[in-house]
Formats: structure tokens, C-alpha cells, sequence
């Protein structure tokens, strides 16, 4: 995992060139004796600010100007915010959560990276990738230990599900649920194909697995033509679609599914 | 050369004489009379007039040779760019009437009517989401009246009250700081070419080519003023250039107009301020008929069969009478709204306002949960009532 605090503070051609490893998953280098590839399977998590002062869109408190906050937020190219997943605004974090005990179970979005005003992240769907298929039967082995272990409580969550989720269903624990539940549900689609993950699928497994029905073809026809969305940020959308319906146990991608996973999406706001 | 154009010539080589400033030309003007006068007369007679020092006398010399300035005069046509001076037959009324009106001014486009009245929309530059669609709504409304919208291109209110009335199909004139043919700030070119498609004009002092100069805006705000009958400032700080604007309009006797704005908010700290020493106040654009001018202007208009402009009344009429609960925002209100929508989106939509809110808070306000909530806030964004102002910070698109 790459952790970019205070992104826009980088060099712009630095950012620039994450892009290749970014959509590859390698790094190519071309000399002329020979052609080097090396891995870069990474997730890139990046965290920052929405303008010089912090309080960007609030104009009572933001002195910025126009000007500044372009400046600010163009350091970071649309290419670029094409390529994350996610996008989400982090707000202040208020004192009472800043005196609370430290060991209590508090909402995940309270670790250290919600200082930051405003995080932005890659989720590739998942906390790790895996290379290759030996590591791959190790992770399924220990998997398989923490399976049983937790199944137990999968099925009790189940049920439960959605009463927590009206009360608070963004404690670490039951989002470990919600994650598990979303892997397990992938590690079942990919089983024939050479992936384990939706981030990792290609555009004719999107076709597969992310069918839409006639109602939700309908709310992207019309978001990707008013929003402006690109190829690639369509079907990211539709594989964050799918995850947040895996994390929800649902079978088929629903319109609140897409639009949470539009939600998430960064289409040239300053 | 046709008599007019080597007028015109005279007058365009008065205002670029390098070092002659316009104090000077309107002492030699209150003896001379026409620019012509001036070219021709002898060194001596300038000399006493403005007392001029010799290195002044030597560049006034110059310049009468100087086949430079012949070329840009020549050029201007070429760009489209019509220079106006004090001689010319629709120099605007307006800017005679006031102190210290141009001598000679530059028009890309057309000039305002002068039959016409006109409305400067100013305010911040670095306004609030609010500000910014109050003077779109204000600049539509205006339009709708057929008054015509002028200000000067900036930046946030300026640039959305000219936008608004361009979207109402009015004209609109924009005063720069530098020459007609820049756009200042760039960032305004999808606006700066609106305006003369639609019927407006770009103006300016400076001649063709000047660069944007810290001086030269509190003194095109003296013009903003001068071509209007009211002025309405929408946002400003404490210590705003638009007060600059304002206290030109005073001392030109225009109206003064101020959206009121709630206590404690730094946007609107000037506003208040000046509603405090006297300001009308505008919330919506009928309000402007509070002012004489503009009240006898349009019973004339009206009775005089500017139909165009009547049928645009009825139209605003039926189209939005969203004058009477504009300000107002409590959710009974919104439920009743005339506008059906399915109620959760009816109260996603209600926890919405004119000042970005982000989700999180909507969350919290709306009591539905995050998925619900970015569902409708997406059907929302998709019909154009609302539109995401910063990330996951929605705002409404109008009032």
C-alpha cells in the first residue's frame, strides 16, 4: 500500500508517472538493450487538502481565492483523479471524538488520517493483492482458519445486519464483517477466472459480472453524459458498484449502489 | 479620410499621448473644445493652459508624427473595436452626466441603451455558493424586466450577475481593468464571448492591448457606476472594492442596493452596513421598482408598447414567482413545495441549501441513511436541482 500524505505538495511529473504503474500493475522501463518489467501491484491511498486554508467549499472562513484554489487543486490532474476508486470528503473531526478513550471501539474513520480535512483514497476493493497462485493457496489457508472462526459470527451478523446498521454500522467490527462477507462473496465469482478481486476485473468480466438492469442502465446513461464521466471512471464506477453490493450481500447492482459508488467518484471539482 | 474618422483620429490620439493624464485634457477640453483644437493649436497655448513642462510638450509633439499611434487607430477597426470619445454622437448620456467620465472609451460589441435602464451587479470575488446564485437570480430576473445588467467581469458575483442575465436573454456589459481585447480574468472567456454574441459589449478605457493593473480597476468601477441607474451589491466584506463602486455611485447620485445578509457572516458584513446607512433592499428582482427611475421607466415602457418587455413580465410572472418565500427555508414549507417529489427525496432536498453542505451533515439532518441519501442526492444532481459544489458538498442550483 502507498500512502501519500498531502498529495497536491508532491511534483506534478512525479504524480503524473503513477499513472502507468497505477493501471498496469507494473513498471515498465525501456532501454535499448532490453525491456525491464517490474511488478508495482500497489494500492495508493492518498490524503489532502481541499485548498491552501483547509475550509474550501465554506466561504465564510475561506479566504482562498478563485485563483488559489485552482492552483491548488489543479497540482492534481483529471488523468489522475480518474484513476481512484474513491474520493471521500473527511470533515472535521469534533472534540468530543478527540477526547474520547483511545481503546474504546470508535468508528474506523477516526485513525490518524482524519485530521486530514479532506482524504482521498484508492480502495482496491480489498486490503491485499496477491501476485501469484502459491501465495495465493497460503492466503486461502489461513483464510480458511479464520473462516471457521468467524463464520459463526457472520451468520448471527447476518441477521442482525440490519438492525445495527440503523443504529451504528460503521464500528470496526461490524465493518469487518461487511468485508469479510464482500471477499468471500468474490473469492465465489473468480472461481474459475485468474482474479480474486473486482478491481481487478477486465472490461469483458465487468460486462459478465455487473449486469444492470433497465432502471439503473437509465441513472448511468444520464450520469455519465451530465457528469461527465470517462470510460475508465464508468466502469470503475460499476466495479464499485459491485463491491458495495457484495459488502451488502446483494446479488444484483442497485441503483442506491451506483449511486453511492458515483458518490465516490472525483469528476473535476475544484 | 472621411471628416468623421480624422475626428475620431484627433480624439483617439488626446487619450494616447504617454504622460497626459485626464486632468489635464479636461482643462485643455474646457478651453479647446474639440480634440481637433487641441492638435492643432500651438505648444504655447497647451503650455499655459496645463502648464505642461517641456519634456510633456516634446511628446505631445512626437506623437503628432508618430505614425505608430495612426496604425493602432487603423488597427482597432480590424478588431472589431470601436472607439467612443466625448465627440462621438452615442457617447452615452450617463457618462456625461457624471465628474470625471472618460474622455474617450473603447467598446467591443455594442454600448448600453441608452433608453434603457441599466443595473450594476457587484459584490465579492471570493463569494459564497449563495452569493454567487442570488446575483444569477437577480441578473435573470433583471433580464426578464429588459434591464439591462452592468459589471465588470470578475470573478464570483460579477461574472454570475452577468451570467444570470445572459441566461434570462438580457444584454450585459462588462467595464474591464485592461483592454477590450483581453479577457481578464481568463477564466471568463466562455463569458467574455457571451457578452457580445448576446447582444452586449465589452468596454474599457484602456486602450487595446493594455495589461490587467492593480490602479486601473477602482477606476473602471467609477464607469460600472456611472452607465447605471442602480447599483445592487450582492456580497461584500468589510473592506470590499465593491464599497469603492458604491461610494463612486454616491457621489454620482445613482441608487444604491444591498441583498440583506444575515448577522456575523463576513460576506455580508458590507452589505449590512450599507442597508444600515440607507441602502434599499433587493431579495428578488421586482424590488428594484422600489426605485423612481426604474418604476417610471417601466410605466412608460409598458404603456408605450415595448411588448417585447411586457410579454417578458407575464412571463416572469408565471415562470417563477419565487419571490415571496425566496429567503425562507423551513422543511413544512419545501413538503408543500409545488414541485411532487417522492418524499425522501423531498427531504434530502430540504436539508439542501444555498451554502454547500456535505454529505455527512445531510446524513445526519435528513435521518436516512448514507445509501438513500446518495441515491437521491444523485437524482437530484441528475434533474439540476442541486449540483456538488466542492467534493461531496452539494448546494442548490437556484433558489
Amino acid at each position: 500500500m502507498l500512502f501519500l500524505d498531502e498529495l497536491t505538495e508532491y511534483p506534478i511529473n512525479l504524480l503524473e508517472s503513477l499513472r502507468q504503474p497505477l493501471e498496469d500493475k507494473n513498471v515498465r522501463i525501456v532501454r535499448a538493450m532490453a525491456e525491464y518489467l517490474f511488478p508495482a501491484d500497489f494500492m495508493l491511498v492518498a490524503a489532502m487538502n481541499p485548498c491552501k486554508c483547509g475550509y474550501y467549499p465554506d466561504r465564510t472562513r475561506c479566504f482562498c481565492t478563485d485563483h488559489d484554489i485552482q492552483r491548488f487543486m489543479g497540482r492534481i490532474s483529471q488523468p489522475i483523479w480518474d484513476r481512484f476508486d474513491m474520493t471521500v470528503k473527511v470533515g472535521r473531526v469534533d472534540f468530543s471524538m478527540l477526547s474520547q478513550d483511545a481503546d474504546e471501539d470508535i468508528d474506523t474513520h477516526t485513525d490518524e488520517e482524519s485530521y486530514d480535512d479532506y482524504a482521498t483514497e484508492e480502495l482496491n476493493d480489498n486490503l491485499e493483492s496477491f501476485d501469484n497462485e502459491k501465495l495465493y493457496d497460503e492466503y486461502q489457508r489461513s483464510e480458511q482458519a479464520r473462516k471457521v472462526e468467524l463464520n459463526a459470527c457472520v451468520e448471527s451478523e447476518k441477521c442482525k445486519s440490519d438492525n445495527l446498521r440503523k443504529k451504528n454500522p460503521y464500528t470496526s467490527a461490524n465493518m469487518r464483517v461487511y468485508i469479510e462477507r464482500a471477499r468471500e462473496r468474490q473469492r465465489e465469482r473468480f472461481k474459475g477466472d485468474r482474479i480474486f478481486f473486482n478491481s481487478q476485473m477486465s472490461s469483458r468480466q465487468v460486462g459478465r459480472y455487473c449486469r444492470l438492469g433497465w432502471e439503473e442502465k437509465d441513472i448511468m446513461e444520464k450520469a455519465f453524459t451530465q457528469l461527465n464521466l470517462t470510460a475508465r471512471g464508468y466502469e470503475k464506477i460499476l466495479k464499485t458498484a459491485r463491491t458495495i453490493a457484495d459488502m451488502e450481500g446483494e446479488e444484483d447492482i442497485a441503483v442506491v449502489h451506483l449511486a453511492e459508488a458515483i458518490s465516490y467518484r472525483n469528476n473535476g471539482i475544484r | 479620410m472621411a471628416y468623421d474618422r480624422l475626428e475620431d483620429y484627433y480624439w483617439y490620439w488626446l487619450c494616447n499621448i504617454p504622460g497626459l493624464g485626464r486632468l489635464r485634457i479636461n482643462r485643455l477640453l474646457l478651453e479647446l473644445e474639440t480634440a481637433k483644437n487641441i492638435y492643432k493649436c500651438s505648444d504655447n497655448i497647451i503650455k499655459n493652459i496645463c502648464d505642461a513642462s517641456d519634456e510633456l510638450l516634446k511628446t505631445i509633439d512626437d506623437t503628432k508624427h508618430d505614425s505608430l499611434i495612426y496604425e493602432e487607430f487603423l488597427a482597432l477597426e480590424r478588431k472589431n473595436i470601436r472607439f467612443v470619445h466625448r465627440g462621438s454622437g452615442d457617447y452615452p448620456v450617463r457618462l456625461k452626466n457624471i465628474d470625471d467620465g472618460p474622455i474617450g472609451f473603447y467598446v467591443k460589441g455594442v454600448l448600453p441603451a441608452q433608453d434603457r435602464i441599466s443595473a450594476a451587479i457587484i459584490g465579492a470575488r471570493g463569494c459564497t455558493e449563495y452569493g454567487r446564485n442570488t446575483a444569477h437570480m437577480l441578473g435573470k430576473e433583471l433580464a426578464y424586466m429588459g434591464i439591462q445588467v452592468i459589471s465588470g467581469m470578475a470573478l464570483g458575483i460579477d461574472a454570475a450577475g452577468q451570467r444570470g442575465c445572459l441566461d434570462g436573454g438580457g444584454q450585459s456589459y462588462a467595464v474591464l481593468g485592461c483592454g477590450a481585447d483581453i479577457c481578464y480574468p481568463a477564466d471568463n472567456i466562455g463569458l467574455y464571448q457571451r457578452l457580445c454574441e448576446g447582444g452586449g459589449g465589452i468596454i474599457s478605457e484602456y486602450p487595446v492591448g493594455t495589461r490587467p493593473n492593480k490602479g486601473f480597476f477602482p477606476e473602471r468601477n467609477r464607469i460600472i457606476s456611472g452607465l447605471s441607474d442602480v447599483v445592487i451589491v450582492v456580497e461584500a466584506r468589510k473592506k470590499s472594492g465593491s464599497l469603492i463602486t458604491v461610494d463612486q455611485a454616491l457621489e454620482q447620485n445613482k441608487e444604491i442596493m444591498a441583498v440583506p445578509g444575515r448577522i456575523g457572516d463576513p460576506l455580508s458584513e458590507g452589505c449590512n452596513e450599507l442597508i444600515k446607512l440607507g441602502a434599499m433592499v433587493i431579495t428578488c428582482g421586482d424590488d428594484i421598482m422600489q426605485v423612481d427611475a426604474v418604476r417610471r421607466w417601466a410605466q412608460d415602457y409598458l404603456t408605450s408598447g415595448g411588448s417585447d418587455i411586457s410579454d417578458n413580465f407575464n412571463n416572469k410572472k408565471r415562470g417563477m414567482d419565487g419571490c415571496d418565500n425566496s429567503g425562507t427555508e423551513s422543511p413544512s414549507e419545501n413538503v408543500q413545495n409545488k414541485n411532487s417529489l417522492a418524499s425522501e427525496k423531498n427531504m434530502v432536498y430540504s436539508t439542501t441549501n444555498l451554502y454547500p453542505k456535505d454529505i455527512d451533515t445531510i446524513i445526519k439532518e435528513s435521518g436516512l441513511d448514507m445509501a438513500a441519501v446518495s441515491r437521491w442526492l444523485l437524482e437530484l444532481q441528475l434533474e439540476g436541482r442541486i449540483r456538488e459544489a466542492g467534493k461531496n458538498c452539494y448546494v442548490r442550483s437556484s433558489i
